[in-house]
């Protein structure tokens, strides 16, 4: 069976690392970005399964990113991991489509 | 025949008959000694110059007589019998209280003739006392005045006569006249040198000789003077007011940078020791955790030594998060202002349990991110504020677009002070929040009272311009 198709965008090298790390076993990873801007393009030209990203990253963060790539493609699945712990992260996150939003 | 100047004493009827005419004045002399009496009236010996010539003789035959009246009032000196260096002699040696009365000195006492307007310039010239004179003529050669006998006038209105009779005018066609009496006149030098007030001259006297007074002959200088120098007197006075104003804002300044100096040096206290604290003594403690693991210590549940880890991990990762937002609230960056306030509301609400209502209204998606990151902590020293010191029960934090620009207003309901009389005492909080929000061309304001709660108005612009 094919692996799903896995997405990083994580300004925090070592956090991407650890993640790849755990991820690395049963998803491909088809790239790793470090900020918002380069998530969008990169969204739209690997067409991954799933993006796996951080809410503060520079240029352009996680939630505004997501808005244009539903622009793009509704069906685009994101999963954001933070360490913010304010609701309101969580609220912005799932009210702009994400799927899974983990403090 | 053209008669000029004739006394009317001296007129005979026989004079006019025949192809005769006449013109003259009748000189006043007891109005003479009545006008010396009335500007000088204590003057007690009057000196009378009159020559020693037959015409002379004359005359103080008859002024003697008309004087006679006066003669309980006043003593008359006569100096006909002198030279007129014996005159001069005596009138600079004459008692307080003695006036020169100046006829005519055609040839004095020694036979000398002299031109009379020459004879008076010389007493004048030595006398320390006044001299009144008969005539018109001799008025500005230093006699004072009075009702003089009109000679220019009775020479002028005389020639025109003889021009009329040289044009063929019969002289017995003209009537003969005796000019009407002048006013009386005074040279206002002489009135000044004896000190008589102008209030003493008898009605109707006509003051001339007046000099222009300072003010009259420098009028426009002293004006001109006067404003170059009220001028320059608010110019001073504007630079001296600008000088006192500057002082006080360098001291002002000066005080303000040296407690923001030490703000910053007591919040840099307060992160090192929290950094100190529980940052590093929780990483050394996992460091100790970890090196047990790594020694294969005995360890008594494998599973709890990793959750104990994990959970350390995560309390000093959050104490990291909570640390970073003291020092920059991301919200703000991720999210907006109107997120971040509403987050900072909450917080607030929360940690102090005093209710926040937050009313954002038409705020802009973007605000341009000094003016947010102003406002926002404006709040936030508002809300301290509010804590510290309002002892309120409920806050109201508005924010909405007005002119341009936005207002963001922190409204309590605790107990106020009085604003205008703390005005000069800036804490250095409320200091910060004005040099914020003066930094970004805007304005702040505190609208309080005691009883009454505390507004905390702030205003600056959405856009770039303005921007000091």
């Amino acid at each position: 069976m094919k692996r799903p198709r896995i997405l990083l965008a994580d300004d925090h090298r070592m956090v991407a690392e650890g993640l790849k790390s755990l991820l690395a076993a049963e998803f491909e990873l088809v790239g790793v970005v470090e900020d918002g801007r380069a998530l969008v393009e990169s969204a739209k030209k690997l067409r991954p399964d799933a993006i796996v990203a951080d809410i503060s990253m520079p240029h352009l963060n996680g939630i505004d990113a997501l808005v244009q790539l539903k622009k793009d493609n509704p069906s685009v699945r994101v999963v954001f991991l933070t360490m913010h712990q304010d609701a309101v992260y969580a609220c912005r996150a799932l009210e702009a489509g994400a799927r899974q939003v983990m403090c | 025949m053209l008669i000029v100047g004739i006394a009317q004493r001296l007129l005979r009827p026989e004079f006019l008959t025949g192809n005769t005419t006449l013109v003259s004045e009748n000189l006043d002399v007891p109005g003479i000694i009545e006008d010396i009496l009335q500007v000088l009236p204590d003057t007690k010996n009057i000196v009378v110059i009159l020559g020693a010539s037959p015409f002379e003789q004359f005359w103080v035959a008859e002024t003697r007589r008309e004087f006679q009246p006066f003669a309980n009032r006043v003593n008359f000196t006569w100096f006909n019998d002198l030279s007129l260096e014996e005159m001069q002699r005596r009138a600079a040696a004459l008692s307080p209280h003695s006036v020169i009365l100046f006829g005519t000195l055609i040839v004095d006492a020694a036979g000398v003739p002299y031109d009379h307007d020459d004879a008076l310039k010389k007493l004048h010239a030595v006398a320390k006392t006044p001299i009144f004179g008969y005539f018109q003529s001799q008025l500005g050669m230093g006699t004072v005045g009075g009702r003089l006998y009109q000679d220019q006038t009775v020479g002028l209105e005389a020639a025109r006569v003889a021009v009329r009779i040289l044009n063929g005018e019969p002289a017995s066609s003209i009537p003969p006249r005796f000019l009407a009496r002048s006013l009386p006149v005074y040279d206002w030098r002489e009135l000044r040198r004896w000190s008589i007030n102008e209030s003493r001259l008898p009605p109707g006297s006509i003051v001339q000789f007046r000099e222009p007074t300072l003010w009259q002959q420098y009028r426009w200088h002293m004006i001109a003077v006067a404003a170059l120098c009220l001028a320059q007197s608010v110019l001073i006075s504007k630079l001296l007011i600008q000088r006192r104003r500057r002082r006080l804002a360098e001291r002002e300044a000066e005080s303000l940078a040296g407690r923001l100096i030490t703000a910053h040096e007591d919040e840099r206290r307060r992160l090192a020791r929290d950094l100190h604290d529980d940052l590093t003594q929780g990483l050394a403690r996992l460091a100790i955790d970890a090196g047990k693991i790594e020694r294969g210590a005995p360890v008594v549940n494998h599973d709890e030594a990793g959750w104990s880890m994990r959970e350390e991990l995560v309390r000093l990762s959050e104490d990291v998060h909570a640390l970073s937002y003291r020092l920059h609230p991301s919200l703000l960056d991720d999210l907006g202002l109107v997120e971040a306030l509403n987050a900072e509301c909450d917080g607030f609400s929360r940690r102090e349990s005093i209710p926040v209502e937050f009313k954002p209204r038409d705020v802009p998606r973007d605000v341009r991110p000094d003016a947010a990151l102003c406002l926002f902590r404006v709040a936030q020293e508002s809300l301290r504020n509010v804590a510290r010191h309002a002892g309120a029960s409920a806050v109201e934090v508005s924010l909405r677009k007005v002119d341009g620009g936005l207002e963001m207003a922190v409204h309590d309901n605790g107990t106020g002070f009085d604003s205008a009389e703390d005005r000069g005492r800036h804490s250095l909080g409320l200091a910060s929040m004005k040099e914020r929000v003066h930094l970004l061309g805007g304005e702040l304001d505190i609208d309080s009272a005691p009883g009454s709660g505390t507004t905390v108005i702030a205003w600056v612009r959405l856009n770039e311009e303005g921007k000091s």
